[in-house]
């Protein structure tokens, strides 16, 4: 009894704190919907063009190979081709009014009859349409100079390889038969998840941020959780505390409690959030979803638990939790996919309880699995929640209060 | 002299400050460190990322009349188990569709490749109802299109050979001629053999390729490009937090009587403001060069023309200091402060694109950054890492000088004001 | 100079609160002078005023001859502050505090090294001059806290209730301090709601009520005030509220006060007056626990003045 007497101690402070609140709540809802809203890929509602501009540059105008070149990206359904002039092509670049130029150099279309010719893509690599660019592109001129290379192997069993009408006419034949050839209805793709429900949210772009951003603000709980012991420790109402006769291990235990409270609770809050603004489902797997966010929430207390033995003053507490919540969050793929990491980071974060905090929601929002998938996460979670308060433990017991 | 006694007074005082010295280097150099340990194998090259896991269900048979010696099916499945891709792709054999949807469900495998039964058959005669399935996890999106990429890439060389067939055979009707069965074989295999060369090049010689990748940036690779955008964002981020908690001493002195105690010294209360400003405009400007020389040792960041980085570093420093000035003018305490500053730069920076630099925001949104200083920080550090010249560099440091001395004359106004 | 700080007719409102209203008196150059009062007399706002932290609604001022409306940064150079809160840089050590206080009084190179080394010396903390102020105990703190005041050598010093809230040792320290500087012949003006302090240390003293001087002399000029009045505290078994009114209409005594449990009685001969409070005592079932029977003070001085007592 006297356990929920020191958690509700701690909770009564915690909510007069209006600046605490804030922060617990107010400013993870605000960054969800951005993110979302991020996510979605940033087109207007309204906007009727979602073409990427591609600059197009041409030193070889009268050349048959760019002119053809020039009309499968006219076609193209996803870059728009914006003509410059080689003096403005970079500062439209720079400028940000096309993601990438496309340079066509002189003499393109004979050298690329006879010897190796090369167009230049000049975009951002780190970019996402920069990448997209390249990748199209790649496509494209594959298709190109395979009509290129078609007319000369043509030609050359007519016997007329000498003859450039006879290497055109193929070469045309040849980009007409790909311009019909659609190599991507060869390919049908599919998520696989686990049991689509009638109204499936999969495709929520907020299903990616909501789980996200909730992670990683949980783990800024951690302030909040860190200061309860720490205010104990700095009022001296710890040390009255210890000279009752109450046990140091309900002390302790009174304490995580609290902090567990706080940070349940806020995730809580932006579930419901996620669920009722946002059209995240988390409610089609309410158990699931229960047992991953308990686990999350005993985790970050034990957490703040530590924090508050070692920290000395406020700034420390808050030094510590906004380490800590990069840390894991980065690590957890709260701000990027883990796949495009590197090796050895995708290897250390995937001992991440964060990591497996994420994929835990994953499974019951993107991957559309049941309760099943939730306990090996939920489980390594608990794991490092019961580490994090052992060390806790010794650490207070070994400090001077 | 006064002025820079109690410029340095603070400066003192905020070397010792933990919270501090944490947020204005430890905070952006660890997050910039955890992006690079997160990518920092992309820097040679080297395609280091997480291997990609494939799971292949190949169920294409050859009929007995069938052109090919080997069905296309096993093309696309051996093309993953290829030692030339070990290194990043992981490929497995799975005996059917069930078994293959188990393995992604338990993330065994990150995308599965189901080649139907007489796939092979069907493509030949232009059939497109039976197509290549790909099972991908949901939650992934690089390795999906890295093996629709593969698969797609080796149709469309088996494509191009169709197309090749029936050209020639056009063309040779054309002119009169007749089909050459013993020579048609040699010209389709000098297709493939050009196809694969082609191909090859786009990885293993890029340079050579005939699409030639560059960058717009002056010098370095993207990598290097890539964390020079990660560094400056955090640069931008951080310096704003740092004006902003530096100006905070104005608070804590107030409180501690610190203040009080200054006014009663014959030091004109002018020079006490102006001494604490350059305090705060000197802490940014030796944190931007800290972290702009450990920027470039650690992480090998290339930060443009010197003139363009010194410009944009002092652009930054002064809508730094101009607008903490600003929002501590409006707060009373410091108690008070710390939402105020940690949640509306946080706000700020994040209506100025500090946290989305690589994904395609709204026209809308981007047009947001255009009234943030944050914003035109964030263009000049662009241009700088671009390699722009100095001239590109005036309008947006003019603008960041306009923006910072109008915030710094508003805040310093109600300063005086307050202690007047 | 005869005078170090006149003052004349001072006013200082907040609002409709008067804090001060037309407070006049003089400090002599070189001699301690004792501004007493409870808390809430306006004795801070004053010195606020005289500092150059607040500006006076109305009235004048000057210290060494210097108007501090006109000359406030000639004003400020010859005063030496010592707030009433501790005013120092908490994360930085002693010496380093010292330093930057000299240089703001104009100090620098030799001179200010030399003048540190001086006044750490008075104030008895050489041995730890780099340890930072936020690891001392609180007497220490006080003691930097007036080391900075001391730095410039100013002709006058205020000090704003250094004592408040510290132990007797460190009380006693600071109290010989000021002795000390003023044989040094530096001018004190001195505020304190401590009477034994105002009477230790002070040449004149002026007693400050809700704003206005009410009493100003010497120790002996104030005392007379109350003639030879005596002062009885008398402890009771009960709230002295049912004996006050009684008692204060008894013959030869002239005022009477009830303050934390004891009635504080001022008469003329406590040996006719003292039968006579027991005897109105006793039929309102009121039973006198303690007789305490003091000389005439500055306490009693209060009394007499606003009927109240200095600790209200």
């Amino acid at each position: 009894m006297r356990i929920l007497d020191v958690t509700l101690k701690d909770l009564s402070q915690i909510f007069r704190d209006k600046r605490s609140l804030f922060f617990l709540v107010a400013m993870p809802i605000v960054f969800t919907l951005f993110m979302g809203f991020a996510y979605r890929g940033g087109g207007d509602e309204g906007e009727t063009d979602m073409r990427i501009p591609l600059g197009w540059v041409n030193q070889d105008p009268d050349g048959i190979i760019t002119q053809q070149l020039y009309e499968m990206l006219s076609k193209s359904d996803s870059v728009k081709l914006v003509e410059l002039s080689p003096e403005i092509a970079n500062q439209t670049l720079q400028d940000g009014d096309v993601a990438g130029v496309l340079l066509v150099p002189s003499g393109f279309s004979e050298l690329a009859l006879e010897n190796p010719a090369q167009l230049t893509l000049t975009t951002d690599p780190a970019s996402t349409p920069g990448q997209f660019l390249n990748q199209m592109l790649r496509t494209t001129v594959t298709k190109l100079m395979s009509s290129v290379e078609i007319g000369r192997l043509s030609a050359e069993a007519v016997g007329m390889l000498d003859d450039a009408t006879e290497i055109n006419t193929a070469f045309i034949a040849a980009a007409s038969a790909w311009a019909q050839e659609d190599t991507a209805a060869r390919v049908k793709i599919e998520l696989a998840i686990g049991k689509k429900a009638e109204s499936w949210y999969g495709d929520n772009p907020y299903n990616q941020a909501s789980p996200g951003i909730l992670v990683m603000f949980v783990i800024f709980g951690l302030t909040t959780s860190g200061q309860i012991l720490l205010q104990e420790r700095k009022s001296r109402t710890l040390q009255r505390m210890i000279t009752t006769s109450m046990p140091a291990w309900q002390i302790i235990l009174g304490h995580l409690l609290a902090m567990f409270g706080v940070v349940f609770l806020q995730e809580i809050l932006l579930i419901l959030f996620g669920q009722l603004a946002l059209g995240v489902d988390y409610l089609r797997q309410l158990l699931a979803v229960l047992l991953i966010s308990v686990g999350l929430g005993l985790w970050i207390a034990a957490m703040g638990l530590l924090i508050g033995v070692l920290a000395k003053d406020d700034s420390q507490v808050t030094l510590f939790s906004l380490l800590a919540m990069f840390f894991f969050s980065a690590l957890g793929g709260t701000w990027f996919p883990l796949e495009a990491a590197g090796g050895a980071f995708a290897v250390v974060s995937r001992l991440m309880p964060s990591a497996w905090a994420m994929t835990g929601y994953q499974n019951i929002l993107i991957r559309g699995l049941g309760l099943s998938s939730a306990w090996l996460p939920a489980a390594i979670i608990l794991a490092y929640a019961l580490g994090f308060f052992l060390l806790a433990v010794w650490r207070f017991r070994k400090s001077e209060v | 002299m006064k002025i820079l006694d109690i410029a340095f007074k603070d400066l003192l005082r905020s070397t010792r400050n933990f919270f501090l010295i944490g947020m204005t280097l430890v905070a952006p150099l660890f997050i910039t460190g955890l992006i690079y340990f997160a990518f920092g194998g992309l820097q040679s090259g080297n395609v280091s990322m997480t291997a990609i896991k494939v799971g292949v269900v190949n169920a294409d048979t050859l009929t007995a009349d069938a052109p090919l010696e080997v069905p296309i099916g096993k093309n696309i499945r051996d093309m993953f188990f290829d030692d030339s891709v070990k290194s990043w792709i992981t490929a497995s054999d799975y005996p059917d569709e069930a078994s293959a949807r188990t393995a992604l469900e338990s993330q065994e495998i990150g995308v599965a490749v189901i080649i139907p039964q007489a796939f092979t058959e069907k493509l030949l005669a232009g059939q497109t109802d039976t197509p290549i399935l790909l099972l991908q996890d949901p939650t992934l999106t690089i390795a999906p299109g890295v093996v629709r990429d593969m698969v797609t890439s080796l149709l469309d060389g088996v494509a191009g050979g169709g197309i090749a067939f029936r050209v020639i055979s056009e063309r040779l009707q054309a002119n009169g001629l007749t089909l050459d069965s013993a020579s048609l074989p040699g010209l389709l295999e000098r297709y493939s053999t050009w196809y694969a060369g082609f191909q090859r090049a786009f990885f293993y010689t890029p340079q050579n390729a005939a699409l030639v990748l560059t960058s717009p940036v002056e010098s370095g690779n993207s990598f290097q490009a890539m964390m020079g955008l990660v560094m400056a964002g955090q640069l931008i981020f951080f310096s704003f937090f740092t004006g902003a908690f530096s100006m905070m001493t104005f608070l804590q002195e107030d409180e501690e009587g610190t203040l009080a105690r200054l006014f009663t010294t014959p030091t004109r209360r002018t020079l006490i403001l102006t001494g604490k400003f350059l305090a705060v405009f000197l802490a940014v400007v030796i944190q931007g060069l800290v972290l702009l020389i450990i920027g470039h040792l650690l992480f090998g960041v290339h930060w443009g023309k010197p003139g363009s980085f010194i410009l944009s570093l002092l652009g930054q420093a002064i809508a730094a200091v101009g607008l903490s000035v600003l929002l501590i003018s409006l707060v009373k305490t410091s108690k008070q402060a710390g939402p105020v500053l940690g949640g509306g730069l946080t706000f700020l920076g994040m209506l100025s694109g500090l946290f989305t630099t690589n994904v395609k925001m709204p026209a809308a949104f981007n047009a947001i950054g255009n009234f943030t200083p944050q914003g035109w920080v964030l263009k000049a550090w662009k241009l700088t890492l671009s390699g722009a010249p100095l001239s590109q560099l005036l309008l947006p440091f003019l603008v960041l000088l306009a923006m910072g001395v109008v915030m710094f004359l508003i805040g310093a106004v109600l300063f005086r004001r307050r202690y007047a | 100079m005869k005078y170090a700080i006149e003052v004349q007719s001072l006013y200082k409102s907040f609002g409709d609160l008067q804090a001060v209203q037309g407070a006049t008196f003089s400090v002599e150059t070189g001699e301690v002078f004792s501004l007493l009062g409870p808390n809430g007399a306006g004795k801070s706002t004053t010195i606020s005023i005289l500092s150059g932290l607040l500006e006076p609604t109305q009235g004048e001022a000057s210290i060494m001859g210097h108007s501090i409306r006109s000359e406030p940064e000639e004003t400020k150079a010859c005063l030496g502050v010592v707030p009433q809160d501790i005013a120092l840089y908490p994360d930085l050590s002693a010496r380093e505090n010292l330093i930057f206080w000299g240089k703001m009084y104009g100090l620098r190179g030799s001179a200010l090294k030399q003048r540190v080394d001086e006044v750490l010396e008075i104030i008895g903390l050489t041995d730890r001059q780099k340890d930072w102020i936020n690891k001392y105990s609180g007497g220490m703190k006080r003691r930097v806290n007036i080391g900075a005041a001391l730095l410039h050598k100013p002709a006058v010093i205020i000090m704003d209730e250094p004592t408040v809230g510290i132990d007797p040792q460190s009380r006693r320290h600071i109290l010989d301090n000021v002795q000390s500087l003023n044989r040094q012949g530096m001018t004190v003006l001195y505020t304190t709601h401590y009477m034994e302090e105002a009477a230790e240390l002070s040449q004149h003293i002026a007693i400050m009520d809700q704003g206005k001087i009410i009493a100003y002399g010497t120790h002996d000029d104030l005392i007379r005030l109350v003639g030879e009045q005596t002062r009885i505290d008398l402890t009771l078994n009960v709230e002295g509220g049912r004996v006050i009114d009684a008692w204060k209409r008894l013959e030869g005594v002239s005022k009477a006060v009830s303050e934390d449990g004891k009635v504080s009685v001022l008469v003329e001969d406590s040996n006719r007056v003292l039968p006579r409070l027991f005897e109105a005592a006793n039929p309102l079932g009121v039973r006198i626990l303690g007789v305490d029977i003091k000389e005439p003070n500055l306490e009693a001085v209060f009394m007499h003045l606003t009927g109240r007592a200095l600790r209200d």
